[in-house]
């Protein structure tokens, strides 16, 4: 009796000793594959191939079709096997880099290392473009002053053309506004601005609501000079949300900062809220995100910013919730012009933040 | 006692037999499982036993000179499987990338294909089906990486379309992209639309040559699939997704002109390309994807064409247009060799944050040195 309690107590250290050093968890962590689940009811029919695959007659490569070995592997058991091998490639490395850093915050929570990066920045900034000639003798460069355009907005768009030495040509454009369809709508003249650049714009309360709907507007600009064409696009954006400016805040009992946005909703959507935080000295800290499903009227959209994103910027509060991206979530999205509402939160020292 | 020894020597030694299997199966048992998603032009819903585009995407070729050419000849090694995605990226079909029958077919595929049934195609390698304990991987080419960068970054929940495609009515379709993410190391993405191209901007503003859009994966006309492929922002994929990927994405760019009379096409398009996609929407660098980059995935100032100074731009994994992207390669290559490994072993360029697994090897090759078990 005694040697099977003293074998069982040196099997079951071994084992643990085994697992422990290899970090392989007994039990699948929750990132591991789950059941295919149904399609909704809205859901369309999957494609033809699709029962194609459980119906056609093809031959397997294999004698019988394979049963699975095992359970699926957890990113996080796999990430363990490559980082308990020495002899692993650059790309192992990188991956086990990205998942520390991915898995270091909330899936939604994403830190901002420079304010130039904060991605809502990113969807705001303007799509300066440059098309050369076929002989790279000139180039056309065009942008508009912004992305997304309410319906009582002006569009300013601005082109000059450069030869190659980057010197500015005076030249003159053909320019049409296409609709969401591709149909003319409005030839437009360019001016001379400043220096060589041109400009032309498109008052939109000029319009009719049938003529403009909602939606992705084309410019066509064209150069017959130097035989180079290129398009502006903007979106005549009808996002059925706003914010009032009312806000609310609090740490969660995760240890996240909670700041809660008042939206007015104009319409029943599904839309998406987008805010990113920065010190009250201008520190960009991280973003987040969120997605609902509303109806009309009053409602609170929540910001979770995670505690260990926050302390790893090393800011401690007032915060500010500096830059917000409103849509709603259709094709195309119709986001709301970038705001920037300025909330302050009230002072936390960093440790009221859980790591 | 002695006996009472020899009897735990022979159980300890027997437990430590056991244990050096179990720690032996688990390195071995590993196998790797490359998810391939094609590019525009195949209709991949067609699937029977001698007919299988989307398995032929990877194998066929545009022009004469990569005759014979196949991609996965170049990334399976001996303990190696694959699955096929299959979906109708036709112009005829003209479907865009946000589509139930682009993403919401690519993602229900990949499902099925990590639960280790097999995808359904003929292998002529044989027992490459993948299982489901497999290490997965997704490899794509052209519109497929426009397609997982939809798919992934609205696989995290918060993201503006969580699980959710569009039907031809434009109502939203319900696709459990998180479970196809699930479980999945990477997305390498080879000359892809991440961008768009400019390409179909030319198709789409009607100053491109027909005679350089005979190969199908290049879009005939300007219809939706093409339409949302063009790099002007309010069509970008980049620009429909949330804060995060579901996966890292790691990118391979080519910069060679197509062979022959079709490398014309280069001339037409900005900065580096592969023939059809300019370099900086391959490398999802930040800013206009029609940015004039570089071999080396930098922008300069020029004159007369020639680059001087330090770079304006550089596009290493701080500058990119979408999160959790990285630079793997600069590689010698056009769009056609791309996705049929027609080029061994191509050139290529050093570029920052760039990854040496591979060198001088094409990218299907890359991707499986940098992979290897």
């Amino acid at each position: 009796m005694p040697k099977i309690i003293i074998t069982l107590a040196i099997s079951a250290v071994l084992i643990t000793a085994y697992f422990v050093k290899n970090d392989i968890s007994l039990i699948e962590s929750h990132t591991q594959l789950t059941p295919v689940k149904s399609l909704t009811a809205d859901a369309v029919a999957p494609a033809n191939h699709l029962k194609n695959i459980a119906t056609q007659t093809v031959a397997p490569a294999k004698p019988t079709p394979q049963a699975p070995k095992s359970e699926a592997r957890s990113i996080a058991d796999t990430i363990a096997r490559f980082k308990a091998n020495q002899d692993r490639t650059q790309l192992k490395d990188s991956l086990i880099n990205d998942h520390e850093n991915f898995k270091r915050y909330p899936e939604g929570n994403a830190a901002i290392a420079d304010a130039k990066r904060d991605p809502i920045l990113q969807r705001y900034e303007v799509d300066e473009r440059t098309t050369m000639n076929e002989d790279k003798s000139a180039g056309l460069t065009i942008w508009s002053d912004k992305k997304f355009y309410l319906k009582d907005d002006t569009v300013n768009i601005y082109g000059f053309v450069q030869n190659n030495e980057g010197i500015k040509l005076s030249t003159q454009f053909d320019a049409q506004l296409l609709g969401t369809q591709g149909q003319p709508i409005k030839k437009l003249t360019f001016t001379e601005n400043t220096n060589y650049t041109y400009q032309t714009s498109i008052a939109l309360s000029e319009f009719s609501p049938s003529q403009l709907n909602s939606g992705i507007y084309k410019v066509l600009i064209n150069n017959a000079a130097h035989n180079i064409t290129d398009a502006i696009t903007f979106t005549l954006t009808q996002p059925d949300i706003e914010l009032t400016g009312e806000y609310k805040e609090h740490i969660d009992s995760n240890g996240e900062l909670i700041i809660e946005a008042q939206v007015l909703a104009a319409s029943a959507s599904q839309f998406y809220i987008q805010g990113s935080l920065y010190s009250s000295t201008q520190v960009p800290i991280g973003v987040t995100q969120s997605s609902t499903q509303l109806d009309p009227g009053l409602h609170w959209l929540p910001l979770k910013f995670a505690g260990l994103m926050i302390k790893d910027a090393g800011e401690s509060g007032p915060y500010v919730l500096k830059n917000v991206s409103l849509a709603k979530v259709t094709i195309p999205m119709m986001r709301t012009p970038l705001l920037q509402p300025g909330f302050t939160t009230d002072s936390y020292a960093l440790d009221e933040f859980k790591l | 006692m002695k006996k009472h020894i020899k009897q735990l020597t022979r159980s300890v030694l027997t437990i430590t037999t056991l244990l050096g299997s179990v720690a032996f199966s688990q390195s071995t048992l590993a196998e790797n499982c490359y998810i391939m998603v094609h590019g525009h032009g195949t209709d991949g819903s067609v699937k029977s036993s001698n007919n299988q585009p989307a398995l032929d995407y990877w194998r066929s070729s545009h022009f004469s000179q990569y005759n014979g050419a196949d991609f996965l000849a170049h990334l399976l090694g001996p303990n190696d499987n694959y699955g096929i995605v299959g979906y109708n990226s036709t112009d005829e079909a003209g479907y865009p990338y946000w589509r139930d029958e682009t993403a919401g077919e690519i993602a229900r595929q990949i499902t099925a294909i990590k639960q280790g049934n097999g995808d359904g195609y003929v292998h002529d390698q044989a027992g490459t089906q993948c299982n489901s304990n497999d290490d997965f991987w997704v490899v794509s080419h052209s519109q497929g990486s426009q397609q997982m960068t939809f798919i992934s970054g609205n696989a995290i929940s918060g993201s503006p379309y969580y699980n959710t495609a569009f039907n031809a009515n434009g109502s939203a379709v319900s696709v459990d992209y998180k479970n196809a993410m699930s479980g999945i190391l990477g997305v390498f993405t080879t000359g892809g639309a991440i961008s768009g191209t400019e390409g179909a901007d030319r198709v789409c503003n009607g100053n491109w040559l027909d005679s350089l859009i005979n190969a199908a994966f290049l879009g005939k006309d300007c219809n939706d699939s093409v339409k949302w492929m063009q790099t002007n922002d309010a069509y970008l994929a980049r620009n429909l997704i949330g804060t995060n990927l579901a996966a890292p994405m790691y990118v391979m760019g080519g910069y060679k002109s197509f062979p022959g009379i079709e490398g014309a096409s280069a001339g037409f398009l900005n900065g580096e390309d592969d023939g059809y996609i300019n370099l900086a929407s391959q490398m999802s660098c930040a800013g206009s994807p029609k940015r004039s980059l570089w071999d080396d995935l930098n922008e300069y100032k020029t004159f007369f064409g020639i680059a001087y100074g330090s770079p304006k731009f550089r596009c290493n994994n701080a500058n990119k247009g979408t999160p959790r992207t990285y630079n793997m390669a600069s590689v010698y290559t056009d769009h056609d060799a791309e996705r049929n490994g027609g080029i061994s072993y191509p050139d290529y360029t050093n570029i920052e944050n760039g990854l040496s697994c591979g060198n001088g090897r094409n990218m299907a090759a890359r991707i499986g040195i940098c992979t290897e078990l």
